[in-house]
Order: structure tokens, then C-alpha cells, then sequence
């Protein structure tokens, strides 16, 4: 198959799920048991009828149910998720919040790749020795702490005891250095969190090429044993480690929800949580739409990089 | 030479003769013993000390959470004994007993900001997170492993409809899936069991799914087909029981998935009410002192030792799992964590 | 000075199972040039030797003792960096299966020139040409375009031929096949086995040829060494293995290999398989296996003895040499096996026909 093909084939493969995607996300406002504009104005007895009937304009709710998710999705497309009675206009709230979450995301993934490849490696080539087993005794650890828990650790051992970071952030912009300073705890946090899985799953994934024939090939050549291993073996189990890195978004996106409430960082994560809290369903749907979303496109990502980097699918 | 090979010919060597005699040795071919595979694993994993471990730190886990308390149903005791030195809800504060008092003889991991005993509150904790991620596991297991054989077996539209339901499903990350079906029902016991449900059957019904399909094309399997033998009675006997062993391994694992999802939403007040004694719930209150240290003092305390039940239990779990895996799968080098929820 | 001298191999396997006896006392040596054979069924123990001389015996495999002499030096005793100056310029090695041996992720040519650049000091064009000349030596056509091309783009015969191009791109003095056309049709195997028989004489190169098949053996080999679990139970000149054979197993793989015109019902095979390495069976390993078995071979390890003369014939110098109580004078029967050439009745041993009577009559 050529690679064109694939890259048609793939993306018609996305299109299924993106539609189960929205299908899901939207189901969230008609599961929610009782009356809708009920809940979204915080049941409040109060409440100024003419801002429940708007309500249900705005939500098209005296329309048949497919009509309602159409409209729905028509507004979605265009970037318009609702206006929320407690937070306003969503899409807003998304906006401002973005930046932060993706940040702390991607240097917690930077994090996790640069521990994690490096650590595989060396446990997979030294397997069975000591260095294999502290490896798997830290990624033992590493899988067992919830992400919180460490985040509350690093803060009590860093900023209370040691003092030195602060323990709620600076009122500075995003990209000052006293709040990339800060970022630092919560970045970690969030980046070892992955780094034990990853690790072993790169680790794994080299023991198994180390014992392909064509490893045996390269040494019968007479390379030395870091060609072998850094250019035959570990193109090869890169490969596969692609994916794996994709799908750790997922385990990124939820391990930002958590941490952004341990270390009260203005992101997606944390207003999530407010919202569920404060029943702010708009809000809810938004962002659960656009976690499901940024993972669709992530997984179709490291397909596409997948296809590239290995020839039996390029070809 | 090749032409000259069909000249040479040789005669009067008798492999019946072999076969005909009676062994000349005590010899035989034999090297392995003729227990089943669940025996044989059994063994292996009594030999293995860190999953031996792991199952005693977690059935010590249990009783302690266990007999923490009495427990009464309809007002009859039916478990009377009490471990904890403390009503796990008592607040201390009212019997004089201060708040974020460090760790004493009296009170072995200290008291909270309601001078309630931590000690107490945390192996009482234990029935929480143990019973949801046994429950919800166990729940999963019976949606998904049904689901993943089927479509693993007919495959068809049937494979079809399940799969697409997957990957739609696997676009939301574990716990923020969770977090939507939360938001939908609300907080409780119930609806966390409820949501960890939803969120834990897809990763058995691809594995089973995709274990079914490579025994499939088994030899037997199709021996049985060939033979006559009905769809069900394929499943059921020649299938499933190839096709558990890496179930079983999962589901060990997941179980501490779901304790750290569980933690995660008790710390994220998502999760039971906020007077539990659940660990992420007492954790969820501990984040202010952290931020504020009241008096100046760190009560470090309240932030570690509920911590630490957490990894306790889910390394405990692990090692179970590891070792359940190495049992059936001895020279096998797949870690089977490559699956979401690990990184909670 | 023999080009390689191989001396009391001994090589182990430590697993969770017990301890394997892989290779037990193996010697052997091969001259400039010459064509040396290791014959047997799988788990023999060939691959394992091959590996040893390559040093390439990964773990849980040990080299327990012995020596590897090449051009006269103990390899055994040589450091990592000594023997990988070796491995791939002056002994080189082609695998089983073309298709694995092969690294998916790198176009065969740079799979080649590397080995060039590393041995011969070429720079990247020049290996670059050389690849070329290589893949155009061993019957690629287009050598220039398929430099670039990936393995899974070659054919089966076509990945073996670059593997042999890649093995003899540094022009080694000898070069190990490891069963190198098991993975091929048989119009394959023939060409390959051609091509490696017209390029060993061309560039002088010596050949260890593993093979479970006598009749490739046949083909391409001058002498030829048996082996079975772990140990070698026949050596000798390519000839007397055929016109020869003294040792039973010999017996049972010649007697096992399909010729045209044959008009019995079935292949005559050697009844059960090769034993568990672990769990050798004691005297005489072939015993549980052999029509001619009697209690003393359960008892008694048989040495390999010159068949003539009943002389030990355990050392690397040794031309002919059986290991079967036959030749010790401990077996109280005879072996009853008859070879036939041409018609003519060429009598290996003097065959006791009123025991042994076997159910064929001949051609």
C-alpha cells in the first residue's frame, strides 16, 4: 500500500470516531437526570424565569433531539460551545485557560520522554543486572504513588520545607521565569508520573528487537556494541515506541486534571473540576469535547509518524 | 554428485526394529511433569517472593479494613471486633484531643484539623478503596469479557459495532471519562463504581478480543469446529480458558488502577463525601495545610501517611499481577502495562 | 597451519530448566579454502558451534572450554574489540533465514557498506561502489537501484543473495553458513548453493556449512562432521560419509533422503527425535534411537575411535572417526546396514542377514 493510501485510509478511519466523539460529548447535557435549565441554573428557586426561558432557547430544547444535536454540533464547528450562566461564553473560558494546560503538558512530556528513553535503554542492554532492577523498582514506585499525592510531597519536602519554590503561583504572565520556575515542581510531577510506564515499555520493546536475528546480523558484521544498539536496535524499537508516546497523552491529560488542582495552576484541568463541582455542564462538555478531540488527532499523529518511520509501511 | 545421489541406497537399516523393542533403558523422552498449567503457575507463583509479598501485604490490608470497625447489618452485628483505637468519625476536637497533634503512642499517625485519629481513619479507609476496585473490576470484567469473546468470535458487523464503540470510548483519557460520567450522575459510592465501570470494561474486551483471535486459528479449535462442536461450546471450553490468563493479569493490575483513580477522585472532592475516611478524600484536606502550614508547623503527617496506604496497596497489587504474569507466561518479556490509567 | 582449529569445544547453557549441554567436546579444523560440513538434525548443536567460533554465544550460553584457533590464535583469548576486527573482515557469517537476519528499518545496500566502511576504511562512496559491485556479483540485477531499496522489497532468494554479498564484502578467509537455503524453494536452494560454491572458489574462501540436509552437503563439501546432541559421532571425507557411513545416525540421515526413482511406499526415518539436552540418555545418546542398540550402548559412552583401527580419533587432526561401540569391539552384534552403489554391493560391515532382515528388496 503507498504511503498516500494509508495517510487517505487513516484519515477516513478518524472520521467514525470523531462523530462517537461528539455524539458522546453531547449526550452528557441529556443524561443528566432532571430538568437541564434546572441544573445549569443551579437549582436555584429564584432564578429570573426569563434567564431559564433564554436557557432553553439557546439550548433549541423545544426541538426533536437530532435536531437539537445538529444544532449543537453546527455551533461546535464554528468554536461556539454555549454561554455558560455561571462562567459566560465558553469557548472563552477554553481559551483563556488553554495556554497553561499545554504548557505544563508538554514540558511534562518532554520530561517523561527524556527520562524514560535513555532509562529503557540502559535497563534493556544491562537486563537482568543491578541497573535492570532499579529500574524496575523505580517504575514499580513510580506506577504505584498517584500523581497528587507526589505533587502534595514535592510541594511539602520543596516549598514548605526547603523553601525553595513558592507554593501557589506567581501573579506574573505565563511565560515569566519566576512562573516557569514554578511550573518546574508540577511539570516533574506530571512527567515522571509517565516516565515509569514509558520506561518499561521502551524497555521491553528493546529486550525484544536485542533478540531479532538481524541484531545478531550486526554484530556478525563486527560493529561495536553501541552501533548495534544505538543504530539497528533502537530505530526499531522507536518505532513501536511512537504509539506508546501518543497514548501517553491521554495519560498526560489526566494526570494535568489532577496536578493543576494540587498546585492551583489556571488551567483546563482545574476549571474542569470547578466545574463539575459548581454543575457548570457547559463548561464540562467543552473541555470533555476537547480532550476527546486533541487524543483523536494525537492517536492519528503517531499513525502518520508511525507509516513514516517504518518502511515495511512506507513502501 | 547430486545425479549420483539416487545410486547410493541403503538397506537393512530398520526403524521398526526401534519402535517394535522393548526400551533397552529407562530413558524416556519425558522431561516435563504432567500437572495442568493452572497447577504448574500455582507453583511458580508460590516460589516467587515478591508476589507472595504483595498477596500478604494486601490480605493484611483487607483485615485491617476488615475488622477495623464492627460491622452491623439491619442493626445485627455481624463482625464484632474493633483494631482501630478510634471511632474513625469521632471528632477529637470535642474530647479535648487537639487538632494536627504529630504522631504518639496514642495516636500512631497523629490526628487531623478535627483532631480526628489518623490511624484509625486510615485503615478504616481501606474498605473504601478496596471495595470499589475489586467491585468495579469485577464489574468490568463481566461486561467486557463477554463483549470482547463475541466480537472477537463472530467477527462480522457484530466485531465491527463493539470495536468502534471501543475506540470511541478510548478517545476519552481514563479519568477524565470518569470525571464526565461524574458530572452526569454526581458524587457517591455508587456512581464512582458506576463510572470506573464504564470507563475499565474496554481495555478486557480488546485484550480478550484480541487473545481470541489469535487462538482462533488454533489447530484445535479448528479441530473442533471441523468435528461438529457448537459456537458456544467453542467459546466456553477450548477459548476462554487459553484466552484468561492475560485477563486475569489485567484485571489484577487494573484493580489498582481503579484504587488510584478512586484516591484521585476523593482528592479532587469528586469522589464520597467529604467526611469519609477515603484516602484521596482525607487527602483533599490535608492540600491546605500544605499551602497555609497552620502555626508555622508542617503537619506532614496528614499528607504522608494516607499517601503512603496508597502506594502500599497498589504496589502491593503489582506485584500480584507481575507475578500472576510470570506464573502462567514464564519466558515471557512483554509487560502488559502498556494499557491507559497507569500514569493517575 | 590450518585455517581454523577448533579443540575440545565445550559450550553450556545455563537455564531456568538446568544446565545445557549444547556443544561437548567438539574438534575440528578447516583448512584455506576447503569446504567443511556439519551435518544433523536441529538441536545438534551445529548452530551453537558456528556462533562460538564467532564469539557471538550470547547469554545464558557460556564457552566452558576449549580452543578456537584461527590462523593459529586462541580467539577464546582474545579481547571485544580483537575479535569484532575479525568478525565480519575475516570471518564472516550468513544466517538461516535471509528475512530476519536483515534490519527491517535500513535499505540492504547501507546494510552492506557499512560493514565496508568499518573493515575496509572506505569512505561513503566508495563502500558505496563497492556495495554495488557486490550486489552485482551475487546476481542482483540493477545493482545501483535496489541499492536503496529495503529488505521486505527483495524476494526470498534475492535477501539471501544480499546477505552473502554482505558477508563476503570484506573478502573474508572463511565463511560460516548457518542452513543458509532451509528458508528457500528448492530451485532457490540449488542456485544459492551454486552461487556460494563459484564465489568461495573465486575469492579463496573457506566454508563451514551447517545443513541438516546430507545431500547439500554432498554438493558443496570436501569433509564432513556429524553431530549429534551436542556431540560429533562421525567425521570423514565427503566420500566415505556416503560410500561409508559408519556410524548409525549417518545411517539413518542418508537413508532418510528422498531419490528419485525410489518405488518404496515411504521415506525410511529415524524413529523419535533428538533428546532433550537437559536430559541426555546415558551411554550412548543415540541408543533410545538406534535399530542396532544394545544394553552395553546404554552403559557405556562410545568414544569417537578411527572405524578401522579402533585408534582414538577425538583430536582436531583426526581425518575419519565414528563414535559407536561397533568400533570399541564392545558391541556383541554386528551393525547389519548394506550400501549399495551402482548395482554394485559395497559392504560396510559384515552384515548378519538372517537377524536383520529389513522389509525392502532393492532396486
Amino acid at each position: 500500500m503507498s504511503l498516500r493510501r494509508y495517510v487517505i485510509k487513516r484519515l477516513l478511519m478518524v472520521i467514525p470516531v470523531l462523530f462517537g466523539v461528539s455524539v458522546i460529548t453531547f449526550s452528557i447535557m441529556q443524561l443528566v437526570p432532571g430538568d437541564i435549565v434546572d441544573v445549569l441554573l443551579g437549582m436555584d428557586p429564584n432564578a429570573d424565569p426569563e434567564a431559564a426561558e433564554r436557557l432553553r432557547q439557546e439550548l433549541h430544547l423545544d426541538r426533536p433531539i437530532w435536531e437539537q444535536y445538529l444544532l449543537w454540533l453546527a455551533g461546535v464547528l464554528q468554536l461556539d460551545f454555549g454561554f455558560s450562566p455561571i462562567t459566560g461564553d465558553v469557548s472563552e473560558t477554553i481559551v483563556t485557560r488553554l495556554p497553561a494546560t499545554i504548557l505544563l503538558g508538554a514540558m511534562g512530556w518532554v520530561i517523561a520522554l527524556v527520562l524514560a528513553i535513555p532509562a529503557g535503554v540502559y535497563a534493556a542492554v544491562n537486563k537482568d543486572e543491578l541497573a535492570d532492577d532499579v529500574s524496575r523498582i523505580a517504575a514499580l514506585f513510580g506506577i504505584a504513588t498517584p500523581n497528587f499525592w507526589l505533587g502534595l510531597m514535592l510541594l511539602l519536602v520543596f516549598s514548605l520545607w526547603l523553601g525553595w519554590f513558592p507554593s501557589i503561583p506567581p501573579d506574573v504572565s505565563l511565560l515569566h521565569p519566576s512562573m516557569l520556575w514554578y511550573l518546574l515542581l508540577p511539570a516533574i510531577t506530571l512527567g515522571t508520573a509517565s516516565t515509569a510506564l514509558l520506561m518499561r515499555i521502551m524497555r521491553s520493546s528493546m529486550v525484544e528487537e536485542l533478540n531479532k536475528e538481524y541484531v545478531r546480523t550486526a554484530r556478525a558484521k563486527g560493529l561495536p556494541e553501541r552501533t548495534v544498539v544505538l543504530k539497528h536496535v533502537l530505530r526499531n524499537s522507536l518505532i513501536s515506541v511512537v504509539t506508546v508516546a501518543a497514548l501517553m497523552t491521554a495519560s498526560i491529560v489526566d494526570g494535568a486534571v489532577v496536578i493543576e488542582v494540587v498546585f492551583s495552576w489556571p488551567g483546563l484541568g482545574e476549571q474542569l473540576i470547578t466545574a463539575i463541582g459548581q454543575r457548570d455542564l457547559l463548561v464540562v462538555q467543552g473541555i470533555v469535547l476537547l480532550v476527546g478531540v486533541s487524543i483523536v488527532i494525537a492517536n492519528l499523529l503517531a499513525d502518520l509518524v508511525y507509516a513514516w518511520l517504518d518502511p515495511r509501511i512506507r513502501y | 554428485m547430486s545425479t549420483e545421489r539416487g545410486r547410493i541406497r541403503i538397506t537393512g537399516f530398520d526403524p521398526e526394529r526401534v519402535e517394535e523393542r522393548e526400551p533397552i533403558s529407562g530413558w524416556t523422552d519425558e522431561v516435563g511433569t504432567t500437572k495442568g498449567r493452572t497447577e504448574q503457575a500455582w507453583e511458580r507463583f508460590k516460589r516467587n517472593r515478591s508476589a507472595v509479598g504483595g498477596a500478604l501485604v494486601i490480605v493484611t490490608m483487607a483485615v485491617l479494613a476488615v475488622f477495623a470497625r464492627p460491622i452491623e447489618v439491619m442493626s445485627i452485628v455481624v463482625q464484632p471486633f474493633a483494631i482501630a483505637p478510634y471511632d474513625p468519625a469521632e471528632l477529637g476536637l470535642l474530647q479535648g484531643i487537639s487538632a494536627h497533634k504529630g504522631p504518639s503512642v496514642d495516636h500512631l499517625f497523629g490526628t487531623d484539623h478535627q483532631g480526628r485519629d489518623l490511624f484509625s481513619r486510615v485503615i478504616y479507609g481501606g474498605r473504601w478503596s478496596l471495595s470499589i476496585g475489586f467491585i468495579a473490576v469485577a464489574l468490568a470484567l463481566f461486561v467486557g469479557v463477554p463483549l470482547g469473546a463475541i466480537s472477537g468470535y463472530y467477527g462480522g458487523w457484530v466485531d465491527e459495532l463493539i470495536m468502534r464503540i471501543v475506540d470511541i470510548l478510548y478517545a476519552f483519557p481514563f479519568l477524565v471519562l470518569a470525571l464526565a460520567v461524574i458530572a452526569i450522575l454526581g458524587r457517591g459510592y455508587w456512581e464512582m463504581v458506576l463510572a470506573l465501570t464504564i470507563v475499565g470494561w474496554i481495555s478486557y474486551a480488546r485484550l480478550i478480543r484480541g487473545e481470541i483471535l489469535s487462538v482462533k486459528e488454533n489447530e484445535y479449535v479448528l479441530a473442533a469446529k471441523a468435528l461438529g462442536a457448537r459456537d458456544r461450546s467453542i467459546i466456553l471450553k477450548h477459548i476462554v480458558p487459553n484466552a484468561m490468563a492475560p485477563v486475569i493479569v489485567q484485571a489484577t493490575l487494573n484493580v489498582g488502577v481503579v484504587v488510584l483513580a478512586v484516591a484521585a477522585l476523593g482528592f479532587l472532592g469528586l469522589g464520597l463525601g467529604p467526611a469519609a475516611a477515603e484516602w484521596g478524600t482525607i487527602l483533599s484536606y490535608t492540600q491546605e495545610t500544605i499551602i497555609q502550614g497552620p502555626d508555622g508547623a508542617i503537619p506532614w503527617w496528614v499528607t504522608v501517611f494516607p499517601g503512603l496506604s496508597i502506594v502500599l496497596f497498589v504496589m502491593a497489587i503489582n506485584l500480584v499481577g507481575d507475578g500472576i504474569r510470570d506464573a502462567f507466561d514464564p519466558q515471557g518479556e512483554t509487560d502488559t502495562g502498556g494499557d491507559r490509567g497507569g500514569a493517575l | 597451519m590450518a585455517l581454523l582449529e577448533v579443540e575440545d569445544l565445550e559450550v553450556r547453557f545455563y537455564t531456568e530448566d538446568g544446565v545445557v549441554n549444547a556443544v561437548d567436546g567438539v574438534s575440528y579444523r578447516i583448512e584455506r579454502g576447503e569446504k567443511f560440513g556439519v551435518v544433523g538434525e536441529s538441536g545438534a548443536g551445529k548452530s551453537v558451534t558456528a556462533l562460538s567460533v564467532m564469539r557471538l554465544i550470547d547469554n545464558p550460553g557460556q564457552i566452558e572450554g576449549g580452543e578456537i584457533r584461527f590462523k593459529g590464535e586462541n580467539l577464546l583469548d582474545m579481547d571485544e574489540e580483537e575479535i569484532r576486527s575479525i568478525r565480519g573482515s575475516e570471518i564472516a557469517m550468513v544466517f538461516q533465514d535471509a528475512q530476519t537476519a536483515l534490519n527491517p528499518v535500513y535499505s540492504v545496500g547501507e546494510q552492506i557498506a557499512e560493514a565496508i566502511r568499518l573493515h575496509l576504511g572506505y569512505d561513503d562512496e566508495a563502500a558505496r561502489d563497492r556495495t554495488i559491485e557486490m550486489l552485482e556479483r551475487v546476481g542482483i540485477p540493477d545493482p545501483a537501484d535496489r541499492y536503496s531499496d529495503y529488505p521486505h522489497q527483495f524476494s526470498g532468494g534475492m535477501q539471501q543473495r544480499a546477505v552473502i554479498a554482505m558477508a563476503l564484502s570484506c573478502d573474508p578467509d572463511l565463511l560460516i553458513c548457518d542452513e543458509p537455503t532451509t528458508a528457500l524453494d528448492v530451485t532457490i536452494e540449488a542456485q544459492i548453493l551454486e552461487l556460494l560454491d563459484e564465489l568461495a572458489d573465486e575469492f579463496g574462501t573457506a566454508i563451514q556449512l551447517i545443513t541438516h540436509d546430507l545431500g547439500v552437503v554432498a554438493e558443496t563439501c570436501d569433509r564432513v562432521m556429524v553431530m549429534y546432541a551436542g556431540k560429533p559421532v562421525e567425521k570423514a571425507p565427503v566420500e566415505d560419509i556416503y560410500y561409508d557411513p559408519k556410524m548409525p545416525y549417518t545411517v539413518g540421515l542418508m537413508s532418510s533422503i528422498p531419490r528419485i526413482g525410489d518405488e518404496r511406499d515411504r521415506l525410511q526415518t529415524i524413529p523419535g527425535t533428538m533428546p532433550d539436552l537437559i536430559q541426555l540418555p546415558p551411554g550412548c545418546s543415540f541408543h533410545p534411537r538406534c535399530p542396532y542398540a544394545e544394553e552395553v550402548c546404554t552403559q557405556i559412552e562410545p568414544p569417537l575411535v578411527d572405524p578401522e583401527t579402533g585408534e582414538p580419533a577425538e583430536g582436531v587432526d583426526a581425518e575419519r572417526g565414528a563414535a559407536c561401540l561397533a568400533y570399541t569391539g564392545d558391541l556383541q552384534n554386528e551393525l547389519g546396514y548394506e550400501v549399495h552403489v551402482e548395482g554394485e554391493s559395497h559392504r560396510s560391515a559384515v552384515r548378519d542377514v538372517e537377524e536383520i532382515t529389513g522389509g525392502d528388496t532393492d532396486v
